[in-house]
C-alpha cells in the first residue's frame, strides 16, 4: 500500500515538473498548425491514420460551424475526443488489435531508441496513448488531463506510467524510473 | 531505457506525424465555405428559447396584473357601496356641487363634474361630508334622482396614491344589492350608486 502511494506521489512530482514545459495551447497557433495538433491527438487515440485524419477534419467543420472558428487545441481536443467516442460507441471506428496478440507480426527489430508510431499504436490502448500524448508532447500534467478526460487523476498517472514500461518492453529495454 | 528516452522518444514519434499540406488545406478551405461562418454564434441557438420565455413571462404578467385590477375594482367598488348603504350624517347640506365644496373646505380636489353632466344632470345635491377611499382623502355627497326621488351617492375622490391604477375607468359594476358607474373626471374618481 505503501509502495504505491509512494509510486503515486513520484509521478505526481514529476507530473508537476512537466507544468514548467509550457503547454502547446498557451501560444498562439496558426490554423494549419491547430490542424496538425488536432490530427496527431486523434492519432493518439483513434491509432489508424485514416480514422484520425476524418476525425480532424469532421472536428474543425463541427467547430468552425458552430462558432465560426476555432479557438484553440482545447476545444479542437475536446471535439475530437467527443466525435471518437461517439463513433465508436455507434462502432464506425473499428479498433485493431494490438499486436501483443500477434507474435510473429509484432516482432521488434529495436536497438536503444527506434520507436516508431506502429509501435505506439500497436502497444498501447487509446486510453494510455491519449494520456501519454497529453502529458508528454502537449505538455498538460495529471490534473488537466483528468479534467480534460473525466478520468481520476490516479487513473491517468496510472496510464502515463503504464504506457511507459510497455514502450520500453516493446523495444526490448527495461524500464527505468528516473530518481 | 528510462522516462525521458522515452518519453523523447514518444514526442519525436508523435511530432513526425503530420498530415499532407494539401490535406490541411483542404480542411481549411472546406472550413472557410461552410455555411453562416461568423454568423453562428452560440446565443443564436437560445434565441427562440428566449423568446418563448419572454411571451409567456409577458403574457403571466399580463394576465396577473388584469386579475389584480379586476380584484382592486371590486374592493374600490365594494368599499363605496359599504358606504353609500350605512348610516352615516352628512357634514353640509348643499343643493349643488359648488355648496358642497363650499361646506367642505379642506377637500383637495374639485367635486364638480366635467364630464358625464347629463348623467347627473337627473340628480339633486342634498348634502356631503368627507370620507375616504383605500385611505385618501374622498367626498361623499348624498343625491337624489329628480324623476325617481332614489336616494343615491356620488363619490369622488382624487386619482393618486393607491387609486392611480384606476385612471381611464370607465365601467359599470353591479354588486350583489347596488349598481356602479364609476369614470374618471379629470384626475378624479366619480362613482354613483344606487
Amino acid at each position: 500500500m505503501s509502495v504505491i502511494a509512494v509510486s503515486i506521489k513520484d509521478e505526481y512530482s514529476k507530473s508537476q515538473t512537466m507544468t514548467s514545459e509550457k503547454p502547446k495551447t498557451q501560444r498562439y497557433m496558426s490554423d494549419a498548425e491547430l490542424v496538425q495538433a488536432g490530427y496527431r491527438y486523434a492519432l493518439s487515440i483513434a491509432r489508424h491514420h485514416q480514422d484520425a485524419e476524418d476525425l480532424v477534419q469532421q472536428a474543425w467543420m463541427k467547430l468552425v460551424r458552430a462558432y465560426g472558428k476555432v479557438e484553440g487545441t482545447p476545444v479542437l481536443f475536446r471535439a475530437v475526443r467527443n466525435l471518437f467516442y461517439d463513433q465508436k460507441r455507434r462502432s464506425k471506428i473499428v479498433q485493431f488489435e494490438p499486436l501483443e496478440s500477434h507474435p510473429e507480426s509484432g516482432r521488434l527489430e529495436s536497438k536503444g531508441v527506434s520507436m516508431d508510431m506502429e509501435v505506439l499504436m500497436s502497444k498501447l490502448r487509446p486510453e494510455e496513448s491519449e494520456a501519454l500524448f497529453l502529458n508528454v508532447v502537449e505538455g498538460y500534467t495529471a490534473s488537466e488531463i483528468s479534467e480534460r478526460t473525466g478520468s481520476p487523476r490516479g487513473t491517468i498517472l496510472s496510464h502515463i506510467h503504464r504506457a511507459r514500461q510497455k514502450l520500453a518492453k516493446a523495444l526490448g529495454s527495461e524500464f527505468r524510473e528516473s530518481k | 531505457m528510462n522516462e525521458q528516452e522515452i518519453d523523447k522518444s514518444v514526442r519525436d514519434v508523435f511530432l513526425s506525424q503530420k498530415l499532407p499540406a494539401e490535406k490541411v488545406q483542404s480542411i481549411l478551405e472546406q472550413g472557410e465555405s461552410q455555411p453562416g461562418r461568423n454568423n453562428t454564434v452560440w446565443w443564436h441557438y437560445w434565441v427562440p428559447v428566449a423568446a418563448a420565455a419572454a411571451i409567456v413571462m409577458a403574457f403571466s404578467f399580463q394576465m396577473g396584473r388584469s386579475y389584480d385590477d379586476d380584484d382592486f375594482y371590486f374592493d374600490v367598488a365594494g368599499e363605496i357601496a359599504m358606504r353609500h348603504n350605512g348610516y352615516k350624517s352628512f357634514d353640509v347640506k348643499a343643493a349643488s356641487f359648488e355648496g358642497a365644496q363650499e361646506g367642505l373646505r379642506d377637500l383637495a380636489f374639485s367635486v364638480t363634474p366635467l364630464v358625464k353632466q347629463k348623467l347627473l344632470s337627473a340628480y339633486e345635491v342634498l348634502g356631503a361630508r368627507y370620507c375616504q377611499l383605500q385611505g385618501q382623502q374622498a367626498a361623499h355627497l348624498q343625491v337624489k334622482n329628480r324623476k325617481t326621488g332614489t336616494l343615491c351617492t356620488l363619490y369622488v375622490a382624487s386619482l393618486k396614491g393607491s387609486l392611480a391604477s384606476l385612471k381611464s375607468l370607465d365601467r359599470e359594476i353591479d354588486l350583489e344589492a347596488n349598481h356602479l358607474d364609476i369614470w374618471e373626471d379629470s384626475d378624479r374618481l366619480f362613482a354613483l350608486v344606487d
